[in-house]
């Protein structure tokens, strides 16, 4: 058959029954035939029952719809549907929309959106402002390299490349001084946390802090699996650290995907991951510190088999002191 | 309903029926996914016709289909899907003829636009929507992400909420309609049948 081109307004044509008769009868062929018509037409009929039961559709087609489309049962049980649908979706959104919206991994268009918001004069005096940080941040960069030697950080946090299960926490975690050399600040390595098996009810995992000049800082944990952990760990998060990452270790590695999801101790989920791969025995995930104050939550971790029927794998729960 | 005089008596077999889903059957679809993927599409054409009993027509044109397979032996002139398209147009053609009635008269169409208001009382209405958060619940977290997130709202906050989502699974905006239009046309079914058992 010859390739057919069409517009959505073709295709809305076609439902409203608006559509010239031979037109339509090719039309009638593809919606048989052709796979990714029948999907397009699908796709295109639902947007246009949700305009109707929005009140979004206009005349013409507001009269084509209730005089053509609403004739038969079976559409108008595909309104009902939809009407539906909206009510259910309102409830759930707000659930789902936080998990969205706390994505900030993913929120490529914030920016725009928020430019484009403002009137023809804001922009460019907003395009003036960041001229300027730009200007000093240049500058800022052009001198900070010539002096390397004496270049230093203040009040960054010293690696901690032990995890101390503690009894007297907090005396002696002084944040002394690090002296960074700005050449090197990427490839500066921190050796993994090392977690040792305790006794002690509340076993207090000390960060390996990566402190880095105008770029997150970052803070790692290797948490216990669940089936390891006999009490409650607790993480301490420095306050100027903006990100943390966490290493989960897995049972086993059975799942096609897995997701994790951070929730709070009333079980709202405050972050989830996108869909990962693991073929380590451990997941990594990184999410923004300011998702966490100190309080107790877990990170769940869900394994997507190849059904894609999600099975929870275990809750990692902790309590995180922000010092 | 008004069938074909001709062969009306015919009743399709177990055999026929086997070799009419092993026609139907494709590389990527089988085991009978065809023929409902087949029948579906042929309900949705007769309905778009107005015909008023589009199921039954579909159910008659893929008789027809597998008659003509069990006196052929085979059928390889047309692919399945354009086959059982020519032959869904003379059932539609024939539906036309035997029943005139089938237009749709002036006055039921205004009935059937007075009637589109309030369609559903307040009893169905909320046994519908018990049904589809039961069925909401059947699908996995991601699913529902995508399904709420994807038709939640009006106008502009609809269209953000949809480019949030393909950014976050990583689709273009038209794989994620096609994704949440084939998760709604899931929960629609599982709705039907909801319905269905509880009436």
């Amino acid at each position: 058959m010859k390739t057919v081109t069409y517009k959505k307004e073709d295709l809305d044509d076609y439902l409203l029954g608006n559509m010239p008769e031979n037109d339509a009868n090719l039309f009638d062929e593809l919606s048989i035939t052709d796979d990714e018509f029948v999907a397009d037409l699908k796709s295109v009929e639902a947007d246009l029952v949700d305009a109707y039961i929005n009140g979004e559709l206009k005349n013409p087609s507001l009269e084509k719809f209730e005089t053509n489309y609403l004739v038969s049962p079976l559409r108008r049980e595909k309104v009902e549907f939809a009407r539906a649908l909206q009510v259910v979706a309102e409830k759930n959104f707000a659930k789902t929309s936080e998990v969205i919206e706390k994505d900030t991994s993913r929120s490529d268009f914030a920016f725009w959106d928020f430019f484009n918001n403002f009137n023809s004069m804001l922009r460019l005096g907003f395009a003036a402002l960041m001229i300027a940080v730009v200007g000093i941040f240049g500058w800022f960069l052009v001198n900070i390299n010539k002096p390397i030697e004496q270049v230093k950080v203040e009040d960054t946090p010293t690696p901690q490349p032990t995890i101390q299960p503690t009894q007297t926490p907090n005396t002696n975690q002084s944040t002394p001084t690090a002296t960074i050399s700005p050449k090197n600040v990427n490839a500066e390595k921190t050796p993994e946390p090392k977690i040792t098996p305790t006794n002690s009810p509340t076993p207090k995992i000390e960060p390996t802090v990566k402190p880095i000049q105008n770029v997150p800082t970052l803070a790692t944990f290797m948490l216990l699996s669940p089936s390891r952990s006999t009490s409650l760990q607790t993480i301490s998060i420095p306050t100027k650290t903006t990100d943390v990452a966490f290493g989960l270790p897995l049972e086993s590695v059975d799942f096609k995907n897995y997701r994790v999801f951070l929730k709070n101790e009333s079980g709202k989920i405050l972050w989830q991951s996108g869909k990962m791969t693991s073929k380590k025995s451990a997941l990594s995930v990184r999410f923004p510190a300011k998702l966490l104050q100190s309080n107790i939550y877990l990170l769940a971790v869900v394994g997507i088999g190849e059904d894609n029927q999600p099975e929870n794998l275990g809750n990692y729960s902790f309590r995180s002191v922000i010092k | 309903m008004q069938k074909t005089n001709l062969k009306k008596n015919w009743l399709i077999s177990e055999n026929a029926f086997g070799a009419l889903l092993k026609w139907l059957d494709t590389e990527k679809k089988s085991d009978g996914e065809c023929y409902l993927e087949i029948h579906e599409r042929l309900v949705n054409y007769f309905d778009r016709k107005n015909c008023q009993n589009p199921d039954e027509l579909a159910d008659e044109t893929l008789n027809r289909v597998a008659r003509r397979l069990e006196e052929e032996g085979k059928l390889e002139s047309q692919t399945p899907a354009k086959y059982c398209y020519i032959t869904a147009k003379f059932v539609f053609l024939e539906n036309l003829r035997n029943k005139d009635k089938h237009n749709v008269s002036i006055d039921e169409t205004v009935e059937n636009k007075l009637f589109s208001k309030t369609f559903d009382d307040k009893t169905e209405k909320e046994k519908r929507l018990n049904c589809l958060e039961i069925c909401a619940e059947t699908l996995d977290f991601v699913n529902r992400e995508i399904i709420f997130g994807y038709y939640y709202g009006e106008e502009r906050i609809k269209i953000e909420n949809r480019r949030k989502l393909a950014s976050k699974f990583e689709l273009s905006i038209n794989a994620l309609s096609i994704r949440a239009c084939r998760i709604r046309e899931k929960l629609h079914i599982c709705v039907v049948k909801c319905l269905e058992k509880n009436n």
